[in-house]
């Protein structure tokens, strides 16, 4: 330690004062930090699966427990209620006990029959007509409570309007705010973002989020407790994972289940970053233009061209070995397209490739992102979301 | 199988004092408890790779470090339904509020560092480690964090 390096005494006794706000005894959590941390490690050892709800039975708005008159929102999830359209590819919903749910018609033709809106104060929805909601009908919010938010699932009969979309990936489940993609909102009304649900390459409804100007941290906090809990049957789900790139290395990342990720094996470039992990969406592009980044499990002789196709790669680099690696910052908050260091393009600018430098724990590191913009203009979120989750650790 | 019964010991020794610097650096105690919990669950999935306490302390510290920079920028992404930040008058120092209001106003990464050095009492060189930042760099946060607070705080220097 250098002499410079003293404590400052007087302002660490200031914050020993504000910590004393702090009670001693957190709450107990040693069983649940036990499970999660073994559910980690498990992930870490076996290949990644995820079981997915298998829904039967008919096609009925299952209140699976009874509405409670508690006002106050259980801790526990799973001691919401459950609300459900049960085709075999129905989706479900968890919602807290107080608050109202309003059952929305799907359109004829729609893969599921009814919809939902899910609100913590008393309002009728209406349709712009003054009718009762109606299929492909935006709910009318004027009036709606300051305080008030929103949750709302519309089914959709994507197939009707081809050609009208892109093809695109796999909605991944759980959802988050910030994959919903914003709109301009309603003047003096609540925010709204939303998010098209893509199922085997079909729209299948859109998930709307409101928020009023004056609603609570905690009723946002349920609102999204409530998103992550929307569930399609057949749906990716996020998922996370270390991989051990090295002896002293490890990287987390969490990805769509959909999606491969790898670690390259004993590569070394010499004087050049040596890549140390490769991921990468499945293909769902019409195929006449890819990302060309190298990736672990591409067979050289290109005999399985189908199957190893993808539209979008990220691979991280090791760049401590590259000669003369330029001073590079910390990790970014966020991945900005716009901060990239290196772009390039390819296809006519329809595969854009970005490159961004960051130094870690003293390391440098290099992380190329190639992508079809075509498959991912819908979902730009989902990249940034991956990129963000990429933790560089040493054991 | 790994050391069940050393881990449980660590937990409880260490707990609190990842939950405070959580705290101080999240200024929110639920969040801070999140945190902690995901930053020893994260410990315990290594924990058979992870030897002596010093070791696994200065885990715990960085992994919760990164927690609480992620949830930090997720916060600042969700602007809907964020509760506003407090503005931060100069108060009286032992008001404990005061120091929370002007722990507020700094950037996280300075937060970090002056929770870190002068709360923690890690030295430089370990809240560098820590928080996967240069030396230096964690020097001119350190001393930015220290006169904005002085400054807000009205903390008599001392000479060291």
């Amino acid at each position: 330690m250098s002499d410079t390096d003293v404590r400052d005494e007087p302002l660490g006794r200031l914050l020993d004062r504000a910590a004393e706000r702090i009670e001693d005894a957190p709450g107990d959590r040693l069983a649940e930090v036990l499970r999660r941390g073994s559910r980690r490690r498990a992930a870490r050892l076996t290949a990644t699966g995820t079981a997915l709800a298998v829904f039967a039975g008919a096609v009925a708005v299952a209140g699976l427990s009874l509405p409670s008159e508690d006002a106050v929102i259980p801790t526990d999830v799973d001691d919401w209620r459950t609300f459900a359209s049960l085709e075999d590819n129905g989706w479900t919903i968890q919602v807290p006990p107080p608050w109202d749910v309003t059952e929305l018609p799907a359109c004829r033709g729609a893969e599921q029959r009814i919809g939902v809106a899910v609100t913590n104060v008393s309002f009728e929805f209406r349709d712009p007509q003054g009718g009762p909601p109606d299929c492909y009908d935006r709910l009318v919010m004027a009036g709606f409570p300051r305080d008030g938010v929103v949750l709302e699932f519309l089914p959709i009969v994507g197939d009707s309007l081809p050609g009208l979309f892109l093809d695109q990936p796999d909605t991944v489940l759980p959802l988050a705010p910030e994959l919903l993609k914003r709109t301009g909102g309603i003047r003096g009304g609540p925010r709204e973002t939303f998010l098209g649900i893509w199922r085997d390459g079909s729209w299948i409804g859109t998930v709307r989020r409101y928020v009023g100007p004056d609603a609570t941290s905690s009723d946002v906090r349920a609102l999204d407790r409530m998103l992550a809990s929307f569930s399609v049957s057949g749906a990716p789900r996020w998922v996370t994972r270390a991989f051990d790139v090295s002896g002293s290395l490890e990287v987390t990342v969490t990805r769509p289940e959909s999606w491969r990720a790898a670690p390259y094996r004993q590569i070394v470039v010499i004087d050049a970053p040596s890549p140390i992990l490769a991921i990468a969406s499945p293909g769902v592009g019409d195929g006449s233009c890819r990302p060309s980044l190298f990736v672990p499990w591409i067979r050289m002789d290109g005999a399985s061209a189908q199957r190893d196709a993808f539209d979008v790669a990220i691979v991280l680099s090791d760049a401590s070995g590259a000669w003369g690696p330029p001073e590079l910052p910390p990790p970014p908050d966020r991945f900005r397209f716009q901060d990239a260091t290196a772009q390039r393009e390819a296809c006519g600018g329809r595969v854009r490739s970005r490159t961004f430098g960051f130094e870690d724990g003293g390391r440098p590191f290099l992380l190329e992102v190639a992508a079809s913009v075509e498959v991912f203009r819908e979902q730009p979120e989902v990249l940034r979301y991956i990129l963000d989750s990429i933790e560089v650790n040493g054991i | 199988m790994a050391d069940r019964a050393g881990f449980e010991a660590f937990y409880a020794a260490h707990l609190p004092r990842v939950v405070r610097a959580c705290a101080l650096v999240l200024l929110d105690r639920a969040e801070s408890e999140d945190v902690a919990a995901e930053a020893f669950a994260r410990l315990w999935s290594h924990w058979g790779r992870i030897h002596g306490e010093d070791h696994a302390g200065g885990y715990v510290f960085t992994t919760a470090m990164r927690l609480c920079s992620k949830r930090r920028r997720r916060a600042a992404r969700e602007v809907v339904g964020a509760v506003p930040e407090r503005g931060a008058p100069a108060g009286d120092p032992t008001d404990r509020g005061a120091v929370i209001d002007a722990l507020r106003t700094l950037p996280l990464r300075q937060r970090q560092s002056v929770v870190l050095r002068d709360w923690a009492g890690f030295p430089t060189q370990e809240v560098a480690r820590i928080l996967g930042a240069k030396e230096s760099t964690v020097r001119v946060h350190l001393a930015r964090g220290r006169a904005a607070l002085r400054e807000r705080l009205t903390v008599e220097e001392r000479e060291g």
